[in-house]
């Protein structure tokens, strides 16, 4: 029963699959058991299995009894790049952890300008000049 | 929130800030150069969020605590 409860998910998800349907999925979660649901939807795809003609009210859809055209057009077309989205999301957030590392992030290019006011000798002890000083110059640097 | 409840935010914030800059000057004095710059540039993100988080938020509460913090700086170099 549990198979063909699959099947029929199976069979609903490749009816409505996109080919870029990995754009749209949350970067980490390709564990997810309906990531892996999708993917094994995708790899059934078959694009000479038989479908109803177009102009009819179920054009284009799967069917299994020989009255498809005889060059179906697939719903979903086979994907040259099976990972080409899930590697661009992955690139993109790579290079955004290499920015915030390399420092460059207004935040850190103000904590770099004003972090040598934090490092001032005090003119006296308990003196909250520098924290004043730091305070205004965080502030102007981030335009507050 | 009132006027003196603020201050007392405002304050601590800047009793904490000092704390935080002895112990800069402390790392400093006892680590490598890497490590002190590792924690001085912690330890600045953590006054500038409380400066942000804490004294920002109580000077937009009652603007009369920012006049007084300039004005204490002014005359006494520290928050009375």
């Amino acid at each position: 029963m549990a198979r063909i409860a699959e099947e029929a998910i199976l069979h609903e998800i490749k009816r409505s699959l996109r080919p870029d349907w990995r754009r749209f999925w949350k970067a980490g979660h390709e564990n997810d058991r309906l990531y892996k649901l999708y993917e094994r939807a995708e790899r059934k795809f078959d694009p000479n299995q038989p479908r109803v003609p177009k102009g009819q009210p179920e054009g284009g859809q799967w069917t299994s009894d020989g009255e498809g055209d005889s060059q179906p057009v697939p719903l979903v077309p086979p994907r040259s790049q099976p990972d080409g989205d899930a590697v661009g999301v992955s690139a993109i957030l790579a290079k955004a952890k290499q920015l915030a590392a390399s420092g460059t992030t207004p935040y850190q290019r103000c904590l770099n300008l004003c972090f040598p006011i934090l490092e001032r000798a005090l003119p006296f002890p308990g003196s909250d000049r520098n924290t004043f000083d730091f305070h205004k110059c965080m502030n102007a640097c981030l335009g507050k | 929130m009132d006027q003196q409840t603020a201050w007392q935010v405002v304050r601590t914030s800047y009793r904490c800030s000092a704390d935080l800059q002895v112990l800069m000057k402390f790392l400093k004095e006892r680590c490598s150069s890497e490590d002190y710059k590792s924690f001085a540039k912690a330890i600045a993100t953590v006054i500038d969020t409380m400066n942000a988080q804490l004294v920002d938020r109580a000077v937009a509460i009652h603007p009369d605590i920012g006049r007084r913090i300039e004005s204490d700086i002014e005359k006494f170099g520290h928050l009375t």
